[in-house]
């Protein structure tokens, strides 16, 4: 889930630069709704990279689960 | 009944019954285990009279019984004697089939007794590990029966090895190789001849080790399991990673300190890495591995060592284990000369856990540069737009256009106050959530304050230029502008015969009708 939805942002992102490097007149304001979108998308996935934490699991060995399974 | 004595025992049954292969009842059958968690035996007499259990198996496992017993605090843990052995106290009084109606002095063995006495003493005084060299060797279908002669003198010693022990081993036995082995002594009956019962073979001397793992290399090379094109390549933005190595040692702090918060999920197997027991760990926590579906990605490390110390990484039951996950595996292993088999196999491969980690976070990392790099572009081309239409503004205040001006001056200020409701959403979002902002969320600030301190220059300079440049002013000198369907007239180009145009003058409009083009 959340990987999707880091590459779908990631691809979001790309486009607008595309749209920045592609256009020879940009309109202004039409540039800042990008700016704006862009920047949100830029902050609104950092922001979710500073809230989760790595989780570590210790997994019991093969022999445990067979056991558990009997 | 003892619950965690039971626990143990079907732990360690179904770790036998693994290691040897075959099906757990085989090895002791549930109601034998529930009988032994329940009885606590003692002794062989005890140990046998329980159904299931008879000789063969009491030889064959007793040991390994008597041991989890004696292990259990709340089990045999209080008859221990002076030197920690358990067995002591009823070996002196509980000699095999030992008539107790004489004394010892008048007491006479039948051989067979004699040698049941014996085995039973030297099967109490518990595994051993001896080193030699291999003289003679005898595979035969489920033993393989070797002989090792001590390094200095003659004296040599009888041994023999179960088939699924030796293949776990990884080493094929040759006359010469230096060996170091873990048994436990026996007397073959049949025979009168001790034996040594062995469960691992290990082989001792860098000289043979490295022509052993020379040899494997290359056959394992030529089965093509170190192919490039076999290799798997890690996911992109992996979010659960298996990673298998021990709980001691640096390792684990290397790579768990590199990993990187991208908010991976770690599932850690436990193993050891070095000595007798790493092997039989290994692949255990490699088929443990297996099962787990759900991992993007499997992380195998330890910390450097020589040859002798990486055997259980050289051993070609574990890369041939290795090969069958569907997982791609990075393997971070250290090695001084040779890089190790298992390393070899995986479909990664560096030299230390903190590599493995850059390895798995790779993918992650390159994403964070794409998220600046769309951030840089994106601002720096916004900067430029609004750069290069200071100029167009600028001009054309300098043109005098008035109508243009103030539409300019509309577009600009809607700019800038959508600029800052921008800038005051963000500023709200870090007030809330300061102790979250990280130094990206600063730089978005900064760039924000770049875009809007450029455009209150332009702002500023466009009042100037207006003040300076009043364009009433040039129509009284006697400059006009013409337009021409609503566009400023700037070519001759722009205009066609009988066209209608329209100028203006200092105190008015005229509108004229075109007669004649004549270009410079």
């Amino acid at each position: 889930m959340e990987k999707n939805n880091l590459s779908e942002s990631l691809n979001k992102l790309n486009k607008i630069v595309q749209w920045f490097e592609s256009q020879e007149n940009i309109d202004i304001e039409k540039g800042l709704d990008k700016v704006r979108e862009g920047m949100a998308l830029i902050r609104s996935s950092k922001e979710k990279f500073k809230k989760i934490e790595n989780e570590f699991e210790e997994i019991k060995k093969e022999f445990s689960e067979i056991e558990k399974s009997e | 009944m003892n619950i965690n004595i039971l626990k143990k025992l079907k732990q360690w049954r179904d770790e036998t019954a693994k290691k040897e292969g075959v099906e757990n009842y085989r090895v002791i059958p549930n109601s034998a285990i529930e009988e032994i968690a329940r009885l606590l035996p003692r002794s062989k007499e005890e140990l046998t009279n329980i159904k299931g259990i008879k000789d063969k198996k009491f030889y064959k496992y007793g040991r390994d019984i008597f041991d989890i017993i004696g292990d259990s605090k709340d089990g045999l843990g209080n008859s221990r004697d002076a030197s920690g052995n358990i067995f002591s106290k009823f070996l002196s009084d509980n000699s095999v089939s030992a008539d107790r109606s004489t004394t010892d002095q008048e007491k006479i063995y039948s051989v067979s007794n004699y040698l049941d006495f014996l085995n039973e003493k030297l099967f109490m005084s518990g595994r051993i590990r001896i080193r030699g060299e291999i003289t003679s060797v005898d595979i035969r279908e489920k033993v393989v029966y070797f002989s090792l002669k001590d390094a200095k003198d003659e004296s040599v010693i009888n041994c023999l090895i179960f088939k699924y022990n030796y293949k776990i081993s990884g080493i094929s036995l040759e006359p010469g190789a230096e060996v170091v082995i873990t048994s436990i002594p026996e007397i073959y009956k049949p025979m009168g001849r001790l034996s040594l019962k062995t469960s691992l073979i290990e082989i001792a001397g860098e000289g043979t080790l490295k022509r052993s793992y020379d040899e494997l290399k290359a056959k394992l090379e030529k089965e093509g399991f170190f192919a490039p094109e076999r290799k798997k390549p890690i996911p992109k933005l992996p979010e659960t990673i298996g990673l298998i190595t021990s709980n001691q040692g640096a390792a684990i702090g290397d790579f768990m300190t590199n990993i990187g918060n991208y908010g991976f999920k770690i599932k850690f197997i436990n193993t050891s890495v070095e000595g007798k027991q790493a092997i039989f760990d290994l692949l255990n926590a490699i088929r443990t591995a297996r099962k787990m579906d759900n991992i993007d990605v499997l992380a195998i490390v330890r910390g450097g060592g020589s040859l002798e110390s990486l055997q259980a990484f050289n051993n070609e039951v574990l890369v041939r284990e290795l090969l069958t996950l569907d997982v791609p595996v990075v393997c971070g292993v250290g090695h001084e000369k040779d890089i190790s088999l298992v390393s070899l196999a995986s479909d990664v491969s560096v030299s230390t856990p903190t590599a493995a980690a850059f390895a798995i976070r790779e993918s992650w990392d390159d994403a964070m540069r794409e998220f600046e790099y769309a951030k840089d572009t994106i601002m720096n081309s916004y900067g430029k737009i609004l750069f290069e239409n200071k100029y167009n503004f600028e001009n054309n205040i300098r043109y005098g256009i008035r109508g243009g001006l103030d539409k300019i001056v509309v577009t600009f200020m809607g700019i800038i106050s959508a600029i800052r409701s921008c800038e005051q959403k963000i500023s709200s979002a870090i007030s809330l959530k300061k102790e979250r902002m990280d130094s990206l969320g600063k730089d978005i600030i900064n760039e924000y304050e770049k875009v809007l301190r450029r455009s209150d220059e332009m702002i500023r300079a466009a009042e100037s230029a207006v003040a300076s440049n009043d364009p009433k002013r040039q129509l009284r000198l006697g400059y006009s502008i013409s337009y021409a369907g609503g566009k400023i007239l700037r070519s001759v180009k722009d205009v066609s015969k009988n066209d209608i145009i329209r100028t203006r003058l200092s105190d008015g409009t005229i509108d004229s009708t075109i007669k004649d083009i004549t270009n410079d």
